[in-house]
C-alpha cells in the first residue's frame, strides 16, 4: 500500500467521525442557519472518500468513470459550500452578484465535466472552484476585521469551518494544478501518490476543523 | 526538467511546508490582529460604561440640587407664607372677642392644615420613591392629579402598548423629565391642556407631552437651562428629545427611550 492509500483509510474513517459529531451536535445543540444543509458536506466527502477505495483497492471500474464521479461529487461539494458561504456571508453588500457568479461557475463547470469525460483528458477542473473559494474565504477574514469584535473567535463555529475550507482549497488548489503534468512526468507512481495525499491530508485537516466547529455549538453565539 | 524522484521530491516537500506555514501565518495573523481589535473595543466600552455612569451620576446630584431649590422655594413662598399668616393671626386673637378669636383660631388651623397638605405633596411630588416603588405610570398619575387640583389645567395622561417595568433609575430619570416638562408648562407656557402620552412599543418607550400654550421659537438661543437638562438626561439613557413648538399654537415634547440599551450599544 502506498502511502496516499493510507491517508485514503484514515480520511474515510475521520469523515465518518465528523458525520457522526455533526448529528450528534445537531441534535444537542441549535444548529446556526449557516450550517442547516451542512450534514451534506460529510455525506458527499464519504461518497467521494468510498469512490477512492473502491477504484484504488479493487478497481471495479475504469479511471475515467472514477473521475467522472469524483468530478461530479467534487461539483455538489462545491455548491454546498457556496451555500454555506451565502448564508455567512448575509447581509453582504455584494451577495446578488456572488449568486450569480454561483450559477455561472457551476454551470462552466458542469460544461467543463462532461467535456473532460468525453474528451479523455484531465484539466484541473477542481482549480476554478478554488479560485472562487479562496476570495470568499478572504471576504469573510476581511469583514472579521472590519465589523464589530464582538464573537469569541474560538468559539465561533464559521471562524473554523472557513480556516478549514481556506487551507483545504488553496493545498488543492496546487495539487489539482499538479494533477496536470504529473501523469504525464517521468515520476513513478509513489511519488505521484504522495503528492496527492498532500490534498487528501488537507481535506483530513477540513474534517477534524468542521469538528470543532461543531464543538463549538455548546457555547452559542452570533456568529 | 526534474528526472529522478528525490529531485522532484525535496523541493516540492520543502515548498509545501512553506505554503503551509505562510497559511497557517496568515491565519494567525487574522486571530491576532481580531483580538487586538476586541481588546481595544471592550476597552472602549468600559470606558464608554464609566463615562455613562459618572454622568448619570452628576445628573442625579444635579437632580439633588434642583430638589433641595424646589423645596426651598415651596417652604418660602407657599408654605412660610401659610404659616406666616397663621402666626400673625393667632398672635392678634382679640381675646375679649371670643366669636372673633373662634374665627381666627379656625382660619389659623384652616391655613397650618393647608400647609400641612402642602407640605406632604411636596414630599410626595419630590421623593423617588414613589416611583421607585410603584413604577413610572403610578408616578404620572400621582404627578396629573396633582395638576388636576390646582383647577388651572385639563389635565390627561394616556398610556399605550404593554407597559414594562424599567430599571428604577431609569424611570426614574424619565420621570424627572416630565416633571422639568410639565414645570416649565407652569412657569412659562400660559397652557390650560396638557395632553401626556406614554406609548410601549417593543423596542422603544415614546413619551408625549403636548400643551395649548403659548409655544416658542425653538431655535439655539432659546433654548433654556431646563430644555438643556432633559435632553441630557434623555441622552444618559441612550434615548433622544426631540422638540416641535408653534409660537402661539403650542409645544409637543418627544421623549424617545431605547428599550433594549444592548441593541443600540451594538
Amino acid at each position: 500500500m502506498r502511502f496516499n492509500d493510507y491517508i485514503i483509510i484514515i480520511g474515510t474513517g475521520i469523515i465518518v467521525i465528523a458525520f457522526l459529531a455533526i448529528i450528534y451536535f445537531s441534535k444537542k445543540y441549535t444548529v446556526p442557519y449557516y450550517l442547516k444543509y451542512f450534514f451534506l458536506f460529510p455525506i458527499i466527502g464519504l461518497i467521494v472518500s468510498s469512490n477512492s477505495i473502491l477504484w484504488t483497492f479493487f478497481h471495479l471500474y475504469h479511471g475515467r468513470i472514477f473521475f467522472l464521479v469524483q468530478d461530479i461529487l467534487n461539483l455538489l461539494w462545491f455548491i454546498i459550500l457556496f451555500v454555506f458561504f451565502i448564508r455567512v456571508l448575509e447581509p453582504y453588500k455584494y451577495i446578488k452578484v456572488f449568486i450569480i457568479y454561483c450559477y455561472i461557475i457551476t454551470g462552466i463547470q458542469f460544461v467543463l465535466i462532461i467535456y473532460v469525460y468525453f474528451n479523455q483528458i484531465r484539466l484541473p477542473v477542481q482549480s476554478i472552484f478554488s479560485i472562487i473559494i479562496i476570495p470568499l474565504c478572504l471576504v469573510y477574514y476581511r469583514r472579521l476585521l472590519k465589523l464589530k469584535p464582538i464573537v469569541n473567535l474560538f468559539q465561533s463555529p464559521s471562524f473554523w469551518i472557513i480556516t478549514g475550507i481556506f487551507f483545504y482549497t488553496c493545498v488543492a488548489f496546487i495539487v489539482y494544478n499538479l494533477s496536470i503534468f504529473l501523469p504525464h512526468s517521468s515520476l513513478p507512481n509513489s511519488i505521484r501518490s504522495f503528492v496527492y495525499s498532500f490534498g487528501n491530508i488537507s481535506a483530513i485537516v477540513l474534517y477534524f476543523l468542521i469538528i470543532k466547529a461543531y464543538s463549538c455549538l455548546k457555547h452559542p453565539q452570533n456568529s | 526538467m526534474l528526472k529522478t524522484p528525490t529531485e522532484f521530491l525535496v523541493p516540492f516537500i520543502i515548498v509545501s511546508v512553506l505554503f503551509i506555514l505562510a497559511l497557517v501565518v496568515f491565519v494567525v495573523i487574522i486571530v491576532y490582529r481580531y483580538q487586538k481589535k476586541q481588546h481595544a473595543y471592550y476597552k472602549d466600552l468600559e470606558t464608554i460604561k464609566a463615562i455613562h455612569q459618572n454622568e448619570l451620576l452628576q445628573s442625579q446630584l444635579e437632580m439633588q440640587e434642583q430638589t433641595f431649590q424646589n423645596i426651598s422655594r415651596e417652604i418660602h413662598d407657599n408654605i412660610g407664607q401659610k404659616l406666616t399668616l397663621a402666626k400673625l393671626q393667632l398672635n392678634t386673637l382679640p381675646l375679649t372677642d371670643k366669636v372673633q378669636t373662634a374665627v381666627q383660631v379656625s382660619g389659623s388651623v384652616n391655613m397650618i392644615s393647608e400647609a400641612i397638605n402642602d407640605l406632604s405633596d411636596i414630599s410626595r411630588s419630590l421623593s423617588s420613591e414613589i416611583v421607585l416603588g410603584n413604577g413610572i405610570i403610578k408616578a404620572l398619575e400621582f404627578e396629573t392629579s396633582q395638576l388636576q387640583k390646582s383647577g388651572i389645567y385639563q389635565i390627561s395622561l394616556e398610556v399605550n402598548g404593554n407597559p414594562i417595568f424599567l430599571e428604577s433609575n431609569k424611570e426614574l430619570l424619565i420621570f424627572r423629565i416630565v416633571q422639568e416638562a410639565l414645570s416649565n408648562v407652569i412657569k412659562h407656557a400660559k397652557a390650560s391642556i396638557i395632553d401626556i402620552q406614554l406609548q410601549y412599543d417593543p423596542d422603544v418607550l415614546s413619551l408625549i407631552i403636548n400643551d395649548n400654550g403659548i409655544g416658542f421659537i425653538n431655535d439655539r438661543s432659546s433654548t433654556g437651562l431646563g430644555l438643556l437638562n432633559m435632553k441630557k438626561r434623555a441622552l444618559q439613557l441612550f434615548g433622544k428629545l426631540t422638540i416641535d413648538s408653534l409660537y402661539g399654537i403650542g409645544t409637543k415634547i418627544i421623549i424617545e427611550i431605547p428599550l433594549n440599551e444592548n441593541k443600540n450599544e451594538n
